[in-house]
């Protein structure tokens, strides 16, 4: 009975999430960035299931986002099916390429596990580079977005409510009972499969469901910037998800989407720099704005070595400061009383 | 002459493969004393590059350039080692491979926000400008120049591997760290000098390649995907993986030139994908990538 009340507070958190991002007065520009951060943060969740969940560092996720932004427009023009028809293809086109590249990997794991999602991904930026006729090449395709989609205050609404339906399967996946082989996975492989699960086809399953998901965030993503280049498949933009992924903590379900939100504003505010003219240290304001990739790089470090938690972990550990210190000075005051 | 174009190319492959060899082994002797795939290594033969661009504007030079930059580039990698690995020693290798590569992002930035975006050429050497005769085939100076520096590189540091009581030290401290601590090898000395040498060997292509890519600041994380290929392709730590590898991928995109036109790169990277499915753990690898 108690869930009911709960599941209402959040249907109600939705609605005046949505209804904000939809007030027209808000601004295009405005909207259009936390669009970007919602979609990228159903990139990150999905992403944080190998990371996260199953222990494994993919350089590859990338190649599911960018096969998702470019079957796109591409589906678009071979069948002109419904926008979310659409999605749904993209989102399958992206989850059998993930789907074959588990297949491929099967048998690696760590550093080995890395470079071969790396290299398998590299092939697939390699062939969009040079198939000029099939994806533009280096100039890209120009993404349309149907007529009623094109004001970006409808378009963010979609864009939540889609990101919003594929986060509940996301979590119900994770917490199924496949999720929790998966996390037994991480946590020793060998002990799972001894107890009698298929660990190479659960790896492959959430290899296959991260990517599959990944797709439908890069679906989403080339409308909205009505663009796609070979630049969201390069490796780079694999080592993006990764930043966003461990900045915002891979312990918490929705970590990666603070990760997400961070990882724009940041981009945003300090490419806005470069409109600016003040300096610091001697060095034009205007010139780090074009340099915003170095803040994202001493971010990302500094968490990994001092937090690799992330920003959730870095909330766990106040959290249980606090509750410390709290105990200690109700102690003090027991202590004083009886004194 | 179908063959002579062949040979032709297989000769420009091995020079390119030269150039990967470089890079390659300097990361796999890292791998094999520090178990960390040292993401920082592209920004290390990059920064070779700038300070061969930077030494020859400033002393006319390419030979000082070619001794000089390395030494520069070595201190600059035991800093970056002291910094990313040594300070996480007692964390998960693939934490350390993270924080190489947050390293790595910070370097280029950093390259860019100094240098610019704009590529640099750099003039070769004018000893090489020509080309030598084989009989009926006309190669580049240059590069039978880069291929004998790697022949040499291959050969010095096998040398050094098995001849040398450093080499023994080196080896002794990647085979079995505690046990070398306690016949009293200095294992921390042993690896900042192994780090110093793998980013020395860095620059050392850096500087090669130059004059063949001009300088760049993307030359960093473009050669970091080959490298990574090649040392894990090969096995981790194993030399003669690392050569083996090194003149597949090169032979593979030179050669296949011929083969299938503009798509020789995809060739090469599929070669080597092929290569983890049939050896999950590369050529002379060890089965555990932990």
């Amino acid at each position: 009975m108690k869930a009911w009340p709960r599941a209402a507070a959040y249907a109600l958190g939705w609605l005046l999430l949505a209804g904000a991002l939809s007030w027209a007065p808000f601004g295009g520009y405005a909207t259009t960035l936390l669009t970007e951060a919602i979609i990228l943060s159903l990139w990150a969740v999905s992403y944080n299931l190998v990371y996260g969940y199953m222990g494994e560092i993919s350089f590859g996720h990338a190649a599911f986002f960018g096969i998702g932004a470019y079957a796109q427009p591409l589906l678009t023009d071979a069948f002109h099916l419904p926008f979310g028809l659409n999605l749904l293809l993209a989102m399958g086109v992206a989850g059998a390429g993930a789907g074959a590249m588990s297949l491929i990997i099967r048998r690696t794991r760590g550093v080995y596990y890395a470079v071969l999602t790396f290299a398998l991904a590299e092939v697939i930026f390699m062939v969009a580079i040079k198939w000029t006729d099939f994806t533009g090449g280096d100039n890209g395709l120009a993404v349309g977005r149907a007529a009623w989609l094109e004001r970006p205050e409808t378009y963010v609404l979609v864009v939540l409510s889609v990101v919003t339906m594929a986060m509940l399967a996301l979590r119900r996946i994770v917490d199924s009972p496949a999720g929790r082989v998966v996390q037994a996975i991480r946590q020793n492989e060998q002990r799972a499969r001894q107890i009698g699960y298929n660990t190479t086809a659960y790896r492959a399953l959430a290899f296959t469901i991260s990517g599959t998901f990944s797709g439908l965030a890069g679906a989403l993503y080339s409308p909205l910037i009505h663009f796609v280049s070979p630049d969201v498949l390069f490796w780079t933009s694999s080592g993006q998800v990764i930043i966003m992924t461990i900045i915002g903590g891979s312990a918490a379900f929705f970590g990666p989407v603070l990760g997400a939100l961070v990882f724009v504003v940041l981009r945003d505010t300090i490419s806005s720099w470069s409109a600016s003219s003040a300096t610091i240290a001697g060095i034009a304001l205007s010139r780090l704005g074009e340099h915003w990739p170095l803040f994202m790089g001493v971010v990302f470090f500094l968490i990994v070595v001092f937090e690799p938690g992330g920003l959730v972990g870095i909330y766990r550990r106040l959290r249980s400061w606090s509750s410390r210190v709290g105990k200690k000075s109700l102690a003090d005051a027991i202590a004083a009383e009886k004194a | 002459m179908i063959w002579t174009a062949v040979i032709n190319q297989f000769f420009l492959g091995l020079s390119t493969a030269a150039i990967y060899l470089l890079v390659s082994l300097g990361l796999t002797m890292i791998f094999g004393m520090m178990n960390v795939l040292n993401f920082t290594h592209g920004v290390l033969y990059a920064l070779g590059a700038y300070g061969a661009f930077l030494l020859i504007k400033l002393t006319g030079s390419f030979w000082v350039a070619l001794a000089l930059a390395p030494l520069l580039v070595a201190t600059v990698g035991v800093l970056i080692e002291r910094i990313s690995i040594h300070s996480l020693s007692d964390r998960a290798h693939l934490i350390q491979f993270l924080a190489t590569y947050g390293m790595a992002l910070i370097v280029e930035q950093v390259i860019r926000l100094v240098a610019g975006n704009d590529a640099y050429p750099v003039d070769l050497p004018p000893v090489f400008a020509g080309t030598i005769t084989f009989g009926a085939f006309e190669l580049p100076t240059y590069r039978v120049f880069i291929i004998a520096a790697a022949a040499v590189a291959c050969l010095g540091l096998a040398a050094l591997l098995t001849r040398t009581r450093i080499g023994a030290l080196i080896r002794a401290t990647s085979e079995d760290p505690e046990m070398a601590a306690v016949l009293r090898t200095d294992t921390r000395r042993v690896s900042v000098l192994v780090f110093a040498g793998g980013s020395a060997l860095a620059a050392v292509g850096g500087v090669l390649a130059a004059p063949v890519f001009s300088v760049h600041p993307s030359m960093g994380e473009e050669v970091i995907t080959v490298a990574f290929l090649i040392v894990t392709a090969g096995g981790l730590g194993s030399l003669r993986g690392t050569i083996l590898a090194s003149i597949i991928m090169g032979e593979a995109s030179s050669l296949g030139l011929l083969a299938v036109g503009e798509y020789s790169d995809v060739l090469a990277i599929s070669a080597m994908a092929a290569i983890f499915v049939i050896w999950p753990a590369g050529i002379f690898g060890r089965r555990d990538g932990r």
